[in-house]
């Protein structure tokens, strides 16, 4: 056995010391003068193989098999570059500046999920292979195979979807599109299905402290959405997807080059559930009844070093639940059933201009968005109504100070809130501007090392003013490990009911000792990604620790009495430690499998006592595999989930029958998809929570809605059973213009 | 689920070998592709012609090699669907 490793190990030494190793620069040509380009991704056209360009703007690769001969050379904001190498000379490239990375270069070479090796913040991408997979109806649905993110029902009448990452609530992630801030304050309740799946090109999951560029938000990460540009590779598109419960969408797309510089496209997203279903028969609708119109125009225009985006968009958003005789045409005071009524409206509107400089890595950007949201509720005889303004706008000046190893950003930002939110006639709105500066420096000396430091500091209307230091460290050790490190602050003013909405689906009394409290948190992470060369492919293993300290929070506390839920401002321990491990291969050149499995400990102090926080899955697994065919005619994909224990706030007052267990069963939920590809068509069926595990009796006291026990917002697992559903996919794709 | 999908991977790989019958003849055309999107244009149109059996897409070399049966396609029906896409195909080798 030990002759097999050593003459193995001889082998694997011997086709190392023959692999061929170029050198070479990656310059800016102004003038007479060669700007070297320092973090410049040069890969191996095909492959993952790669490094990036050091403070000189040198790089150092070596060929894998003489078979793969093209280099490529990609940098945000110049023209990507690509050379075939026969012997091993030194490489002299000269990248022009002007146009940005082309979308499909990316998605050609990297994985399904992949992370960034040159980041210095720890950012998973999820491409539009991955977002293929599984059907992926809007956001929420998109997180399925990612063990990072967990989407789940925040009650069982209402049928909102919400997403905990590192443990916490989602309102701890910042949700950006495309580096704009979205679904902010009252419409984080229902956000993530405002964001369909078919729009999108790609997810970023950034986890821990972010950028400061992008506001003091964020602390337990960021989750950036690419959606389809107007001027990608998708002329037109229509998907329809229909399932066994009712539910019924379509979806168009179209993009238009106007002339060379301008490109515009429309998506239009129209949805609802059609079907009244009661499956575990307790005279509640399982999911409301209802439809969503969705739409968004955009504009794009692009001409030498002048970049500028802008869209507009609307949105309707109707649900009906409650119980199944409810008329929703009379007003609940009329009636003894229990009903839901929500309605949504949202206008929507953004401006992005970039101007790229002579001077290499040095740009000026504007961002500016405006949404009005409008939400009008009724759970039974609890009314919430919203209306929200939200401006922000962002300058954003990019340059560096003496070479390109110390890149810096900088810039001013302004963020308004004017949140008119009343709960049962009760004003608990807020109006907040916040106006701030901020400066991130990055220091680049090798393809190596990376570290990112920034600075914000923002004036509160409400709270005062704050500073927001971040810190994050890479290093990247040849050939295989990448360590990661990251400590920042993290500020978000509370929005208690929006934020808890689930709360309203029951009788509980809500008290609000503190409503809009500015929260604070430290988050600190270490990470390690391992790429180990086995076969033909790199055994990638990710491994994470982060922990989450909050030195203010709003605390939700339903351990007080089952009949109140309590709402305060706690300085005391608060924390999150979530570890995470995660390994992926692709076997046989197309079967990808993704195995991982997380811990968490979230503990907070409600009334001096440390306890877990409750609907909080202390660790999860994950286990997914996808497989193509050669020619990618047929799709499988497969997914396995695993969720740990949960506490459950006691209901120990309740009579014996409205009494749930303190704690949450453990369980498994799997999906499978097919999808049968033709030249324009996709045809896909596919079925969810196979295993068919659901929690028995969700709503507590159904019969008795109006009772002082009625609860259908203690969901901790799926409401829904076995379900399968079907889908067409229609694609008509630009044609490429010949050079 | 898992177990069905390693299945499907054994019979398709078994499937693959198992190819170049009597009746199929592989050819490789020289086309005049230039990046990473011809690749992929390539490989949603080409194996979708009538008759296509494999199709795999060299872009260093600028060769994409194609598995047909002969009673569904020629080579003169191959070079129009690269010609219906862009792009100009010129055999450069064939195995009958």
């Amino acid at each position: 056995m030990k002759y097999i490793v050593f003459t193995g190990w001889f082998i694997l030494q011997s086709i190392t010391l023959s692999a061929i190793q170029y050198i070479g620069k990656v310059f800016e040509k102004q003038g007479e003068r060669a700007i070297p380009l320092v973090g410049v991704n040069v890969y191996w056209a095909g492959t993952s193989i790669g490094t990036s360009t050091n403070a000189q703007g040198k790089f150092s690769i070596e060929q894998p098999n003489p078979s793969i001969d093209i280099l490529v050379f990609s940098f945000v904001g110049y023209q990507t570059d690509s050379v075939k190498v026969s012997s091993a000379t030194r490489l002299e490239i000269n990248l022009k500046p002007g146009k940005e990375l082309e979308e499909v270069n990316v998605v050609e070479r990297i994985r399904a999920t992949q992370i960034s090796k040159i980041n210095p913040i720890l950012v998973q991408q999820i491409g539009n292979k991955e977002l293929n997979r599984f059907a992926c109806c809007n956001l929420s649905e998109s997180f399925e195979s990612n063990a990072s993110v967990d989407v789940a029902y925040t009650d069982a009448v209402s049928g909102v979807k919400q997403i905990k990452m590192l443990g916490l609530s989602g309102t701890y992630s910042q949700m950006l599109l495309e580096n704009m801030p979205i679904l902010r304050g009252a419409e984080g309740a229902f956000g993530l299905e405002y964001i369909p799946g078919t729009w999108m090109q790609s997810i970023a999951v950034s986890k821990g402290a972010a950028s400061v560029k992008n506001g003091y938000e964020s602390i337990t990460g960021q989750i950036n959405i690419q959606f389809k540009e107007p001027g990608g590779l998708e002329k037109l598109h229509f998907y329809a997807y229909g399932n066994q419960d009712g539910k019924l969408e379509a979806n168009t797309g179209f993009s238009q080059p106007i002339d060379s510089f301008w490109n515009t496209s429309l998506l239009v997203h129209v949805g609802g559930n059609f079907r009244e279903l009661d499956m575990n028969h307790d005279g509640f609708l399982d999911k409301p009844k209802g439809q969503q119109i969705n739409m968004l125009d955009r504009w794009e225009f692009k001409k030498n070093h002048l970049s500028w985006k802008a869209g507009v968009g609307y949105l309707y958003d109707e649900r009906l639940g409650g119980q199944v005789n409810y008329d929703h045409q009379k007003p609940q005071s009329e009636q003894s059933a229990y009903g839901i009524d929500i309605n949504n409206h949202r206008i929507q509107t953004f401006s992005k201009l970039g101007v790229l400089f002579d001077r290499p890595k040095t740009s000026l950007g504007i961002i500016i968005t405006y949404s009005l949201f409008d939400r009008n509720s009724q759970y039974g005889l609890n009314q919430y109504d919203v209306k929200q303004h939200n401006g922000y706008i962002n300058l954003i000046y990019e340059s560096y100070l003496s070479t390109t190893a110390h890149v810096f950003s900088t810039g001013i930002s302004g963020v308004f809130d004017a949140n008119d939110a009343t709960y049962n006639q009760m004003d608990i709105g807020f109006r907040e501007w916040v106006p701030g500066v901020f400066f991130e420096y990055n220091y680049l000396p090798s393809e190596h090392l990376s570290v990112l430091a920034g600075l914000r500091y923002d004036y509160s209307s409400l709270h005062g003013g704050f500073a927001t230091p971040r810190i994050h460290a890479k290093y990247h050790f040849p050939a295989y490990v990448t360590l990661r490190g990251s400590v920042g602050k993290g500020y978000r003013t509370a929005n208690a009911l929006a934020e808890n909405s689930n709360i309203l689906a029951s009788s509980r009394m809500v008290f609000f000792e503190n409503n809009n409290i500015r929260e604070e948190a430290w988050n600190f992470g270490l990470s390690m990604v391992n790429e180990i060369p086995l076969g033909a492919d790199d055994l990638v293993w990710a491994l994470d620790f982060f922990r989450t300290d909050f030195k203010k929070q709003l605390l939700v506390d339903w351990d007080q009495t089952a009949r109140e839920v309590h709402f305060y401002n706690s300085e005391k321990a608060s924390f999150s430690n979530s570890f995470q491990t995660e390994l992926s291969y692709t076997l046989f050149g197309r079967l990808d499998v993704t195995a991982a499995w997380r811990y968490n400990m979230v503990k907070a102090t409600f009334q001096d006592q440390l306890r877990q926080v409750p609907f909080r899955s202390n660790h999860k697994g994950l286990f997914s595999a996808s497989y193509r065919t050669r020619m990618e005619k047929w799709q499988f994909g497969t997914n396995l989930q695993f969720y740990g224990l949960q506490r459950i706030p006691s209901t120990e007052e309740n009579l014996t029958e409205n009494q749930r267990p303190a704690q949450s069963e453990s369980y498994l939920v799997l999906m499978a998809q097919v999808t049968k590809n033709y030249r324009f068509w996709s045809f896909y069926v596919g079925t969810e929570n196979l295993t068919n595990f659901t929690m028995h009796h969700p709503v507590i006291d159904a019969q008795n809605p109006f009772g002082d026990q009625f609860d259908a917002s203690m969901v901790w697992g799926p409401v829904y059973g076995q379900m399968f559903y079907a889908g067409v996919k229609w694609i008509l794709e630009k044609r490429e213009k010949k050079q | 689920m898992l177990s069905l999908l390693i299945v499907f991977v054994a019979i398709n790989g078994t499937k693959v070998m198992a190819q170049e019958k009597q009746d199929e003849q592989k050819v490789t055309f020289t086309v005049n592709m230039t990046c990473n999107h011809c690749k992929l244009l390539i490989m949603k149109n080409i194996p979708y012609e009538k008759g296509v059996k494999d199709v795999s897409v060299d872009l260093d070399k600028k060769e994409v090699t194609i598995l047909f049966k002969k009673n569904k396609i020629t080579t003169d029906q191959l070079i129009k669907a690269f010609e219906k896409i862009g792009y100009t195909a010129v055999l450069k080798e064939s195995k009958m």
